[in-house]
């Protein structure tokens, strides 16, 4: 009998130490050290043995039933590894195919500008207003200061609604309505879109988009409007930006000038973007014409202010290097999925 | 206006190069567009504003640039021996129009020789971009560019009665100018007329019949002041812009015309001969007023952010030709030459003192004080707020313009640029449709657009109520690509688009949304609803109407949505409460309810809801389903509804209690029948 469990350890272990599964692992377990097991199978048959003997027997049987378990579960761990690793193995993905992802929508590009632009006025304290797109002629050039029927409308072709309505040339309209309802001090930025009878082409539309900002408070001068504007076209363009004017005319403004940035790309040296000249002209500006002020009952010799517009359409087609006014009311999705 | 260089440096003396002066000019506000040249010589190509028009003569740009380097300023200075006989002997010249024409100054030259000018008028001409006539012809173009006073030569012998009468136009009358084009004038118009007819439209363009030849022996010169607003009217009403109009519009200098008449008279006289008559015939009854007025220093500091000194002041004003009448209490008196009629007041002194100052050396500093708190508009906010729902929702946004064909507006343009731009749009849709067509003609067909913009519509004559709205369409799958995805599955439709709105409206915290089916003309007749939140109408959404897809083009089937913005803001502004979460577990049963085929939905769902009561805390519908075994007409709503208590956990038979409630609702409202699920 004790010849007979010596056979059976040897036995089993060496089962043990060939398998190479868990399958076959648990086949082993069950044959030699399950209920009804070899072991088990063996320990039944004690009463064959002379009583004196049967306690070293059975407690022989028990060390060899731990020793077997220990080995099944050293096993065991072994064979699992390895299993585990040929699983992972087969699971292997190519990381390189593409990813999937649902639709997400962008925002347009002129929207994009238009908040950039707002969003760097907003920080510099002025507040956003909104102003209507078929606007009354006295707020779009009479309230501004312009002569009837001069020239320098020439500029403005307007379309018309009625006798008094017409699509606003400018958002610079907005300042009437602004300083009719409102005592100074205040900072006003608009943007919106405005129409003049241009025909199309790659740098003219007959819809285009306007940002207008003014401030009238005390000691308000031109210095104050370079440096916001320096401040504006830092954020919008980059650290070195630099502004220039030029003298110019705008009726609603004096003095009034021309605003331009120095060029980022070649910074003031001279670019295909820039034409040479390291300039990027971007709008009107000026001091707020008295006139302007006094028509809305404003003292014009305790206020002075400042105004100064640029085109939306023309910041993004620096940043971008957009080269067709064209595409932005074209709505191409190959174009407006670029930003 | 082309300026040639060299005709600039009879005037005045300077060293810069042409493009350095170029660049003067510019960066003090007379822009050099372009430089050119003409036979070796420089020319500019000046943009001068509307409120200069001094500068559209060569001696005006030559102030110009004496003011700008302290340079002599030398106009020319004409010199000339005049007959015996008086002009006023010769011609006579009635104003009949007084308020259209300020002045009117007359020359006569007799027994002169028309000829060819001499080559070296011919070339500065030619350089300022005018063609050789005749020597008399040239002579007042020579003037017009040189000092800005537009001339007219008339053949003296070709003027009956040689009286001039400038008198405002007869209705239907007619007159051949000297283009050969004949016009047809009306009482808003002035002209220069004999006895007999009109001679020349005044300020525009002369008359065929009595212009100078080469046999014309006896000239009369015109030289005179227009009123801006008659000359521009006459000048746009006919459709002509001519040297003279472009001038006379903008304003020339009433002082300037016996100057320009004796230039002229002079340059006749040595190119061709003959006498010059003595004297001038000058109809001025009243005489133009100089505008005094006065620049305080300190003002002018204060405005322009920079010191300047009463010196500087007045040295920058001399040079412009500015006369310095003298000072008091810290104001400098001047008084505008008739030649800068952009000399009103103050503001326009400061902005030539900046100018002579130099706008690059203003410093750039920020506007002192407090900065007050800045925001966006209340439409701009929310706009960004629907803005950032719709991206998440996948859609791409889009800008189109305000102006439409005539389908889709009411509020007409009186002079729109062409047919298809002759209206306000009424609509977002229509244009997001026109944006998909234009796209999957591009082979791109999986599209989902929305676009938040201003639209029209005309609330009586003289009102246009304009509002924003916003607007969404969607076609082909709402997967751009991917590999191995089922794209039919994934196809647009009507619930997506509806799923869109509910998504949006519930975001922006807006409650009591309901659907009702309607008939649109835009939309499919059974697959459209009005959409109203709190019993208002707030929009419109449905399957495009298969016509107008056809019309237009569309490749697939379209879903769209318009909401009123105004609605959405005003019904969104409520503040939300957090709503405690419940610590009890949910007891969650199914149930498929079959119903009449034609029993909406939200019947059911009402009565659900009203059946589970307190304890129900969500209800999601999970299938929908007719055909066997269910009999013709039935249809199955299966339901997986959630019950929850705040207070305690839930028993079994309170949730059966629940469900028998709710059978029984069904029952007898509907007849339902239930499904074991």
């Amino acid at each position: 009998m004790v010849q007979a469990l010596e056979d059976l350890r040897l036995e089993a272990e060496e089962k043990i130490a060939k398998a190479t599964s868990s399958a076959e692992l648990a086949q082993i377990e069950t044959e030699y050290l399950g209920r009804k097991g070899r072991i088990t199978e063996l320990l039944r048959s004690i009463g064959k043995l002379p009583a004196e003997d049967r306690p070293s027997f059975g407690q022989k049987a028990n060390e060899v039933r731990s020793r077997l378990t220990e080995l099944v579960e050293s096993r065991r761990g072994l064979i699992g590894s390895e299993e585990q690793e040929l699983k992972l193995q087969k699971e292997s993905l190519d990381v390189t195919l593409p990813g999937k992802f649902y639709r997400q929508g962008r925002e347009h590009i002129m929207s994009k500008t238009s908040a950039q632009v707002k969003q760097i006025f907003i920080g510099q304290g002025y507040t956003v207003v909104e102003g209507p797109e078929v606007e009354e002629y006295q707020y779009n050039f009479e309230a501004l200061n312009y002569p009837e029927d001069h020239p320098a409308m020439d500029a403005q072709m307007s379309f018309y609604v009625t006798d008094d309505l017409l699509l606003r040339t400018q958002t610079t309209a907005l300042q009437g309505r602004v300083m009719e309802a409102n005592e100074p001090p205040f900072r006003i930025c608009t943007v919106g879109r405005c129409f003049r009878v241009d025909a199309v082409d790659a740098t003219h539309s007959h819809t285009f988009h306007q940002v207008d900002c003014f401030v009238v408070d005390e000691g308000i001068s031109m210095a104050d409007l370079k440096g916001t504007l320096t401040q504006f076209s830092i954020e919008m363009f980059g650290p070195e930006s630099k502004v220039r004017f030029r003298p110019d005319f705008f009726p609603f403004v004096e003095p009034g000038a021309e605003w331009a940035v120095s060029c980022f790309v070649c910074k003031g040296e001279g670019c295909s973007l820039c034409k040479t000249s390291g300039w990027l002209e971007l709008g009107g500006a000026g001091m707020i014409h008295p006139n302007v002020l006094e028509r809305f009952g404003i003292d014009s010799e305790r206020y002075t202010g400042f105004a100064f517009g640029m085109g939306i359409e023309r910041c993004a087609m620096l940043q971008y290097g957009i080269d067709d006014l064209r595409l932005f009311l074209e709505n191409d999705l190959r174009f407006l999925r670029q930003f | 206006m082309l300026v040639p260089v060299e005709w600039l440096r009879e005037y005045v003396d300077f060293d810069l190069t042409p493009e350095e002066l170029a660049e003067r000019l510019t960066l003090s506000g007379l822009e050099v567009e372009e430089i050119t040249e003409v036979e070796g010589q420089k020319v500019f190509s000046t943009y001068v504003t509307p409120n200069r028009p001094d500068q559209l003569s060569v001696v005006g740009v030559a102030r110009e640039v004496s003011a700008l380097l302290g340079a002599a300023f030398k106009p020319p200075k004409p010199g000339f021996s005049e007959g015996d006989t008086q002009a006023s002997k010769l011609v006579t010249v009635d104003i009949e129009s007084p308020v259209n024409c300020p002045r009117y100054s007359a020359r006569v030259i007799t027994e002169t020789k028309v000829t060819q000018s001499p080559a070296w008028m011919q070339k500065k001409l030619m350089e300022a971009g005018m063609r050789p006539i005749n020597n008399v012809v040239d002579a007042t173009n020579y003037v017009l560019m040189e000092l800005g006073q537009p001339l007219h030569a008339f053949d003296c012998d070709l003027v009956a009665d040689h009286r001039i009468i400038v008198r405002q136009a007869n209705p239907g009358e007619k007159i051949t100018t000297i283009d050969g084009e004949e016009r047809i004038l009306d009482p808003e118009m002035l002209v220069i007329a004999d006895p007999k007819h009109a001679v020349a439209i005044a300020g525009v363009m002369g008359g065929f019949d009595s212009e100078v030849s080469w046999s014309t022996k006896n000239v009369l010169l015109e030289s005179a002041h227009f009123n801006r607003l008659s000359i521009r009217r006459t000048a746009r009403a006919l459709g002509m812009s001519t040297e003279a109009s472009y001038r006379f519009e903008r304003h020339v200098d009433p002082e300037l015309t016996v100057f320009a008449l004796d230039r002229a008279a002079e340059l006749i006289q040595k190119t061709g001969g003959g006498t010059i008559a003595k004297g001038i015939v000058d109809n001025y009854p009243k005489k133009a007023k100089q505008v005094a007025l006065s620049i305080r220093p300190k003002r002018a500091s204060l405005v322009l952010g920079v010191e300047v000194t009463p010196e500087e002041v007045q040295d920058y004003l001399g040079r412009l030709g500015l006369e310095v009448l003298g000072r008091e209490n810290g104001r400098i008196i001047v008084k505008a030459p008739t030649f800068r009629p952009d000399i009103e007041r103050e503001e326009d002194l400061i902005e030539e003192v900046g100018r002579l100052y130099g706008y690059d050396r203003i410093p750039a500093k920020l506007p002192s004080g407090v900065t007050p708190q800045g925001k966006d508009s209340p439409e701009g906010a929310f706009a960004s707020r629907i803005s950032k729902i719709l991206l998440s929702s996948g859609l791409q946004e889009v800008v189109t313009g305000s102006m439409t064909g005539p389908l889709g507006g009411e509020v007409a343009i009186r002079n729109p640029l062409s047919e298809d731009l002759s209206r306000l749009r009424r609509q977002l849709v229509l244009d997001l449709l026109s944006i998909i067509c234009y796209n999957a003609s591009r082979s791109i067909r999986d599209i989902g657009l929305f676009q938040i913009g201003r639209v029209f519509e005309p609330q009586d004559e003289s009102i246009i109520i304009e509002k924003l709205s916003v607007g969404c369409a969607l076609m082909g799958s709402i997967w751009d690509d991917g590999w191995n995805v089922d794209h039919a599955g994934l196809k647009s439709d009507f619930f997506l688009c509806k799923g869109i709105v509910q998504n949006l409206v519930d975001r922006l915290d807006i409650s009591d949304l309901l659907f009702k089916p309607a008939e649109m003309e835009t939309f499919h007749p059974t697959r459209a609803a009005v959409i109203e939140a709190g019993g208002d109408q707030i929009g419109v959404i449905g399957e495009v109407n298969s016509d107008l897809a056809e019309m237009l083009g569309l490749p697939d089937r379209v879903y769209a949505f318009e909401l009123d913005f105004e609605a959405l803001m005003e019904k969104s502004i409520g503040v939300k409460t957090y709503k405690p979460i419940s610590r009890y577990p949910a007891v969650t049963r199914d149930l498929a309810v079959v119903v009449a085929e034609e029993t909406p939905y939200r019947q059911v769902e009402e009565l659900l809801a009203k059946g589970a009561g307190d304890l129900l805390e969500s209800l999601s519908l999970f299938d929908v389903y007719a055909g066997p075994p269910l009999i013709m007409g039935r249809k199955s709503l299966a339901f997986s509804i959630v019950f929850r208590s705040h207070e305690r956990t839930l028993r079994d038979e309170e949730v059966d209690e629940r469900l028998g409630s709710i059978r029984s609702l069904l029952e007898s409202e509907l007849g339902a029948t239930f499904r074991d699920t």
